[in-house]
């Protein structure tokens, strides 16, 4: 679709393809950090007993 | 009883007066919730702003492009008229269909090229459109002081008609209203003003090869007389040609008819319009309507920029959802007592809807504010100029269309949490306890948002790399410390009938600079290659003399002495051109590789003499030199021919200079040098190699720019989702979480058990799912 629209020619190399998936991967673990790290800090007292 | 009809009516009446009222107060109550909401209302306007004022913006363009009128008569009946494989016709071939059109009722050409202009103050370059006196009546322009061209002006042997734009009436001749029969000297020659044209006309398209602002329009001298040659040969001077359709006429039928129009010159010149291996040509004229040929190829950048915004708009309306889901679910008690008071699910679904329906409209009036600006950025960042764009305004079709997009956005993000917002189980409901309510539909909308992203980020990556590719393809010479700038001759100079002498005195101070390592002219330096013509035949004559073969189309450059030196293109054999190749001595030349190796040459190139189109006599091959990306750093490199301009002159020129001065300075003492030889010589678009290197790569450049900022945007939005539904879902398990680390769970086998939850969707749950939980500790 891109090589229709685009002025460019589009031919791209596997590791582009690998890049753009662990890209990818990074930024789904940055946005799963601050839960994650709220979730491991969690006391299980204080988490019980407001339950 | 009363009237049973009127009864009804009546309750009818009250029946919509009670939906509305109810509507009403639901409005009111949706407000006021929002507004207690009032951080994750921002958010979502701001994220719906975004992508409504992105497709506002591009729909705006799009509709400049597309749907406005064009800015001249009867506009939607103009043409354009070229030869097959897009080059423009000559001279001889638009009086040719001018004579033999039937479906074409008023035709036109213009010539655009530098010229000097003196008598109005210091002598200035200008860029002027030379044009046949009915280019102002087909395009349905009045003058504003004086009148258009007169018929007879178009005659050769009279005084040139000129007519001047209004920015140049202004701004070289202050406004002067006695303008109208003044003299202006075009290159050395008087022309007569005759008239100014209104303020807002402009006919200065790139995507027409007219790539900048007319300053002033002169009448062309025609020539009836003339030999017919199809431009691409080298001879006809290429003009742009406009017509009208005839009233009734269809653009297939004007199609047909310059078909065999072409079909029948090709007959009747075969010599003339002979193909690349000596045969009869196929040669055709085709037409293209006028907007058309305005939007060329930035068409499809506009379906592209379509696409990308539509993308964002997508992402925004499920992340919307997926903030409003979270929203709905936590108001569990609040629907659930509702729903105990009497309110049905259909109310219960219509107080979610109309609550995003004022999410969408705050966020499309946002959108339609921002949208004006994203729209001029767009436009200031396109790698091509194009008024037609930069004229885009919004009016009322681009706010219908707003407030349309806004009202699907609306629904497409409010329907699935409206629906399991207002699902409700009386004891979760009733206790304030999270549920796992719709964390499947929420999966759902994260993988379309890291679908789409990745789609992006890879288009990006795609465009990315193939930036760096050409980037890195050698151009075959150093641009390294090269500053290229043009001249052209006035007429005086010209009228030695040697024009070149004229630059080799400019070649001579220049290079005497101290700093300066060389200089040289060329017809028009690598990467903005002028030729000396679109591109020329030769044929090939072994050492007695006879035609050994035809060989096809190549390029010509007139260069001087310096010029394989300057711009360090290397010598694979033979020798450069010398100070005594001049008209005294037989005619030489230089090839390069492609030439030789095109034409089968092989190693026995040099002595070969050829027979180029534009040259009389055999020309002797002297030198081979490396093969350079003349017409682009994509375009693989075509047979060429160097020709010494010392043998062959011409009026308009590039000089190059190699220095290791900061090019600012040398600007100075390069104009300082001619201007000591030529006090009224103009010097003008001046720029560095590398500058035009970089300037072949402006497309690329913004295609990386463009769907890398639609990449990345996504790729934000998507994050806050991921955010979002992961903290959600710990939020919801937060118990069960407590639990394992009181049973002595590790902090692995948390973070695995949450990732493993939240990071894959439903459907891929069994096999990655099964691997995840596979895993020793989960």
């Amino acid at each position: 679709m891109i090589r229709s629209l685009s002025s460019t020619t589009v031919d791209g190399s596997p590791w582009m393809y690998v890049s753009v998936v662990l890209f990818f991967l990074v930024v789904t673990l940055v946005s799963a950090y601050m839960p994650v790290r709220r979730a491991i800090l969690l006391d299980p007292a204080s988490a019980l007993r407001c339950e | 009883m009363g009237d049973l009809p009127l009864v009804k009516e009546e309750m009818r009446d009250a029946r919509i007066v009670g939906w509305l009222a109810s509507s009403l107060r639901d409005l009111r109550h949706g407000v006021v919730l929002l507004h207690r909401d009032a951080g994750i209302s921002a958010l979502v306007v701001l994220v719906l702003a975004l992508g409504i004022g992105g497709n506002a913006a591009v729909f705006t363009l799009l509709k400049a492009a597309f749907l406005d009128p064009l800015p001249y008569r009867d506009a939607g009946r103009l043409v354009t008229v070229m030869e097959k494989d897009g080059w423009v016709p000559s001279i001889s071939e638009f009086l040719e269909i001018r004579a033999r059109s039937r479906t074409l009722e008023r035709m036109a050409f213009a010539e655009h090229t530098d010229m000097q202009v003196s008598g109005a103050g210091e002598p200035v370059r200008v860029f002027a459109a030379r044009v046949t006196a009915s280019f102002f009546p087909l395009l349905g322009v009045d003058a504003s002081r004086g009148r258009t061209f007169l018929e007879e002006e178009n005659q050769p042997g009279r005084t040139p008609a000129v007519i001047l734009t209004d920015a140049f009436w202004r701004t070289k001749l202050g406004a002067d209203p006695a303008v109208v029969g003044r003299t202006l000297w075009l290159g050395g020659a008087p022309a007569l003003v005759v008239g100014v044209l209104p303020p807002g006309f402009h006919f200065h398209y790139p995507t027409l090869h007219i790539l900048e602002a007319v300053d002033i329009y002169v009448s062309y001298p025609i020539d009836n007389g003339g030999t017919i040659w199809p431009s691409s040969s080298g001879h006809g001077l290429p003009v742009r040609v406009l017509a009208r359709l005839r009233e009734g006429a269809t653009q297939a039928q004007a199609e047909a008819e310059l078909r065999s129009i072409g079909q029948a010159l090709a007959r009747e010149h075969p010599t003339e319009y002979r193909n690349t291996d000596g045969g009869p040509d196929r040669f055709t004229f085709e037409s293209l309507p006028l907007r058309d040929a305005i939007m060329g190829m930035q068409r499809s950048l506009l379906w592209l920029l379509l696409g990308g915004v539509a993308a964002l708009l997508l992402i925004a309306c499920a992340n919307t959802a997926q903030l409003l889901l979270a929203r709905s679910l936590r108001r569990g008690r609040e629907v659930a007592i509702r729903a105990a008071l009497g309110a049905s699910r259909l109310r219960l679904i219509r107080q979610f809807l109309l609550e995003g329906l004022v999410l969408a409209a705050c966020g499309s009036v946002a959108g339609l504010l921002v949208s004006g600006w994203i729209a001029r950025l767009l436009v200031a960042v396109l790698p091509m100029r194009n008024p037609l764009l930069a004229s885009a305004h919004s009016d009322a079709r681009a706010i219908g269309f707003t407030f349309a997009i806004s009202a699907i956005s609306a629904i497409v993000f409010a329907i699935i949490p409206a629906v399991k917002g207002s699902r409700w189980t009386p004891a979760p409901a009733l206790s304030g306890r999270f549920t796992r309510e719709g964390n499947q539909w929420r999966h759902v909308m994260i993988a379309i948002e890291a679908a789409l992203s990745v789609f992006l980020l890879c288009g990006a990556g795609l465009v990315a790399q193939n930036l760096w590719t050409l980037i890195s393809t050698p151009t075959g010479f150093n641009p390294n410390h090269v500053l290229a700038m043009r001249l052209t001759l006035s007429a005086r100079q010209q009228g030695d009938s040697r024009g070149d002498p004229a630059f080799h005195e400019f070649l001579a101070k220049i290079s005497s600079i101290p700093g300066v390592d060389s200089a040289a002219t060329v017809t028009g330096p690598p990467l903005r290659s002028a030729g000396l013509g679109n591109a020329d035949l030769f044929s090939v004559t072994d050492g007695t003399g006879a035609i050994k073969k035809m060989i096809g189309v190549g390029e010509t450059h007139r260069v001087s002495p310096d010029y394989l030196r300057t711009l360090r293109i290397p010598l694979l054999a033979g020798r450069t051109f010398r100070d005594d190749d001049d008209l005294r001595h037989p005619y030489v030349a230089i090839v390069n590789q492609e030439f030789a190796r095109r034409f089968g040459l092989g190693g026995e190139v040099l002595r070969k003499q050829f027979f180029g189109d534009n040259a009389p006599v055999p020309i002797t091959i002297v030198g081979v030199v490396g093969d350079v990306r003349t017409r682009g750093l994509q375009t693989a490199p075509a047979p060429e021919v160097y020709l010494s301009s010392l043998q062959i002159d011409g009026p308009n020129i590039y000089l190059i200079v190699r220095s290791a001065i900061p090019p600012a300075q040398l600007v100075k003492l390069v104009k300082a040098a001619i201007h000591s030889s030529s006090s009224d010589q103009t010097v003008f678009g001046i720029s560095t190699m590398e500058e035009l290197i970089a300037g072949t790569l402006t497309e690329q450049r913004f295609d990386v720019f463009l769907i890398g900022a639609f990449a990345m945007l996504a790729i934000a939005m998507a994050a806050a989702g991921m955010y979002s539904v992961i903290s959600c879902l710990v939020s919801q398990r937060t118990s069960e979480v407590a639990i394992r680390i009181a049973l002595g769970a590790s902090r692995g086998a948390i973070v695995r058990t949450i990732l493993g939850t939240t990071t894959t969707p439903p459907p891929s749950r069994p096999p990655v799912g099964w691997a995840w939980d596979s895993l020793p500790g989960t």
